[in-house]
């Protein structure tokens, strides 16, 4: 099986790296950009459709290069649908890439999971029965 | 157009429902057929199948259906995407909480209670509470509810069962289908918390695959869509029509059918089986299929807390209120006639797991006042709030209109080109009163409970749409003009045709469906034999 085409420029990826680190940022502790949360999102947009399609993603990021900060603060008080459609497609990438199994190329060492608490799933801890 | 080997019953659609009358069918020896849209996780590996994996369940929905469906709510047409959250596969109920309640004793007889308001079609059942009991103590023992050993309160549960008493109210553990100790093949719980949207590696949530499906031989046909019923001259059903995993047309005769798919799908499945002896659709002709449709109210509170909780932690069913249920709000002076249960200690996104919830603030969780969307805030807000949240989830009684309802949408196709389902909902007056009600006690709770941040959210959508419980649409009862089946489930006026699961129920009740879906089930059997008696023995 060959991989998917990467569906970003060098530059778009970095874009998007950077816009994952404004929804997610490193301010207060691990954040997207420590998660490699934007590996998770090129993988799995070469994988199954979105709500916006690549096509759109690329002409945002593209959008998005010079300042992501204020094209993500703008993109958030614009209430045309294609617009909020956008900016919730982009948020649930970054928390699916900050909080997927490491499995899945995000959440890197595990650094979502440690932020939020989640010890890891308990189904793989094998057989164990809870105190009456 | 490929013709199959007959059989003595074919069944449509393997859920709870469906796998319950099929293996009983089975083991009284008939030769079942089973038509499944999903796949047959009779074969799956629990270990690789039922994981854990977020993104597969939470985001793919991957134990769901997801055939986009059109919606009307209150006149406007929504855009077309799967509204009704249902489960796909041989073996379900796969996607559920394990709430297993018995519905009470007044749920059967709404009319005779409180008449029947306005607007609505309230109706008596059928069939009685006591007609019922001993069902439910056989659905009981085979879902293993309880099983003499209930859930014991998590420090969630217990938070907002002082709370309840506090408030003057009555808060109990729920009945749940969860085993809390090894029985047989089922382990105990672990307390994983992923529950809801998954299935259960250990086979301590009951589902169809772990109790009635064990040890029956049966044929299924999984990754098969049925697109007909086919009846013979004299309106009796002969056959299934169905579209295989190639996409081959094949007909499999059948003594007997038995629907038993999701309930606005049976519906479907009914409105395109025309034929000249059903212009209208099978079981059609005095128009009531696909109407009665109900879901269930649904409004949510949540809180945060200084301390860390365990409402992420499984099993879901965590604690109860059903002092607002039934008319006791009404008699209280209410402007709803029927109302709710609250179940608390809940977590936000109905089901454990970091992503789960992190995905869902801002879209099916309301942020407090003051979190921002995205950013530095954010991201500290769900850090601190996912161990240290409850929710409280009410779930109310969603009284029946005759116009809401099921029917073939005129432009939307399904992947087989075949006309999509339309859902056409308007909320009753009752419901809305009864949600703003339901949400304010909800907050109550939190608050009591010592929760500093409280959101809350009483949508306009039916929640429990998304929550699998679709009810009505093949309505039971006795006459033929106001209903489309018998108690039995048999289709009025087509002898040998059957309707399971909860699009019999003829009004929805403020509870969990399952139980009920399965003792309905397990009371039908008895009919569904005798029209298809073993060959050899005399009809």
């Amino acid at each position: 099986m060959t991989a998917p085409p990467e569906p970003f420029t060098a530059v778009q990826r970095r874009t998007l790296e950077a816009v994952l680190a404004v929804i997610l940022p490193s301010t207060s502790g691990p954040g997207a950009r420590e998660a490699g949360a934007v590996d998770y999102v090129v993988d799995v947009l070469g994988k199954k459709p979105q709500a916006v399609t690549v096509e759109q993603l690329r002409q945002f990021l593209d959008a998005a290069q010079a300042d992501p900060d204020a094209v993500l603060s703008g993109l958030e008080g614009d209430r045309a649908p294609a617009a909020q459609e956008m900016f919730v497609t982009l948020r649930a990438l970054a928390w699916e890439g900050y909080l997927c199994d490491p499995g899945r190329l995000g959440n890197r060492d595990a650094v979502g999971w440690t932020r939020l608490g989640f010890e890891g799933p308990t189904k793989r801890r094998g057989h164990a029965v809870p105190p009456a | 157009v490929i013709t199959a080997e007959p059989a003595d019953v074919c069944v449509v659609g393997m859920g709870a429902a469906g796998g319950t009358i099929a293996a009983e069918l089975a083991r009284r020896g008939l030769d079942v057929v089973a038509i499944e849209s999903g796949p047959d996780h009779r074969s799956a590996l629990p270990e690789r199948d039922f994981h854990d994996d977020e993104v597969a369940h939470i985001v793919e929905r991957r134990l769901l259906s997801n055939e986009p469906e059109a919606m009307v709510l209150s006149g406007r047409r929504l855009r077309d995407t799967p509204w009704l959250a249902r489960n796909t596969g041989v073996g379900g109920p796969l996607v559920w909480s394990g709430f297993a309640y018995r519905f009470h004793p007044s749920d059967f007889r709404v009319a005779s209670e409180c008449g029947v308001p306005d607007g609505s079609s309230v109706a008596d059942w059928p069939v009685s509470y006591d007609d019922l009991a001993p069902w439910y103590t056989r659905a009981e023992q085979l879902f293993g509810v309880d099983a003499g050993n209930p859930l014991p309160w998590g420090r969630s549960g217990a938070l907002f069962a002082d709370a309840a008493r506090r408030c003057g109210l009555h808060p109990y553990r729920p009945p749940a289908a969860i085993l809390q100790r090894d029985a047989g093949e089922r382990l105990a719980c672990n307390r994983c918390g992923q529950c809801t949207y998954y299935g259960c590696s250990r086979g301590a949530k009951a589902s169809t695959l772990v109790t009635a499906l064990r040890g029956v031989s049966l044929r299924v046909h999984a990754h098969c869509t049925a697109v007909e019923v086919c009846t013979d001259r004299g309106g009796m059903a002969r056959a299934v029509r169905y579209l295989d995993v190639q996409g081959n047309a094949v007909e499999q005769p059948a003594r007997t059918v038995v629907l038993a798919a999701n309930a606005p799908y049976v519906a479907r499945l009914l409105l395109l089986s025309r034929s000249r002896a059903h212009p209208h659709g099978a079981g059609n002709g005095s128009d009531q299929v696909g109407r009665h449709l109900t879901f269930h109210t649904g409004v949510m509170a949540w809180g945060v807390f200084d301390e860390v909780l365990d409402s992420v932690e499984g099993p879901q069913p965590h604690g109860g209120v059903d002092d607002y249920n039934e008319s006791r709000p009404y008699r209280d002076g209410a402007a709803f006639r029927r109302g709710g249960v609250l179940h608390g200690g809940m977590p936000a996104a109905f089901t454990g797991g970091p992503l789960a919830f992190a995905r869902a603030l801002d879209v099916s969780i309301p942020l407090p006042d003051g979190v921002p969307r995205y950013g530095d805030g954010l991201l500290r807000f769900a850090a601190h709030a996912y161990l240290r949240h409850m929710a409280v989830y009410g779930l109310g009684e969603d009284l029946p209109r005759p116009d809401n309802r099921v029917v073939l949408d005129d432009t939307l196709r399904d992947r087989h080109g075949l006309p999509a389902l339309r859902i056409e909902y308007t909320p009753h007056p009752d419901d809305v009163a009864q949600k703003q009600f339901l949400v304010a006690r909800a907050e109550e709770l939190l608050l009591s409970a010592g929760a500093h941040t409280v959101a809350s959210d009483a949508p306009e959508l039916p929640a429990g749409m998304f929550a699998g419980h679709a009810h009505g649409t093949t309505r039971m009862g006795t006459d033929p003009a106001t209903s489309v089946a018998d108690d039995s489930g048999r289709v009025h006026g087509v002898d040998n045709l059957f309707v399971a699961g909860a699009g019999l129920f003829v009004t929805s009740a403020g509870l969990n469906p399952a139980l009920t879906i399965v003792a309905l089930a397990l009371r039908s059997v008895d009919a569904i034999a005798a029209t298809a008696p073993r060959p050899g023995t005399p009809r």
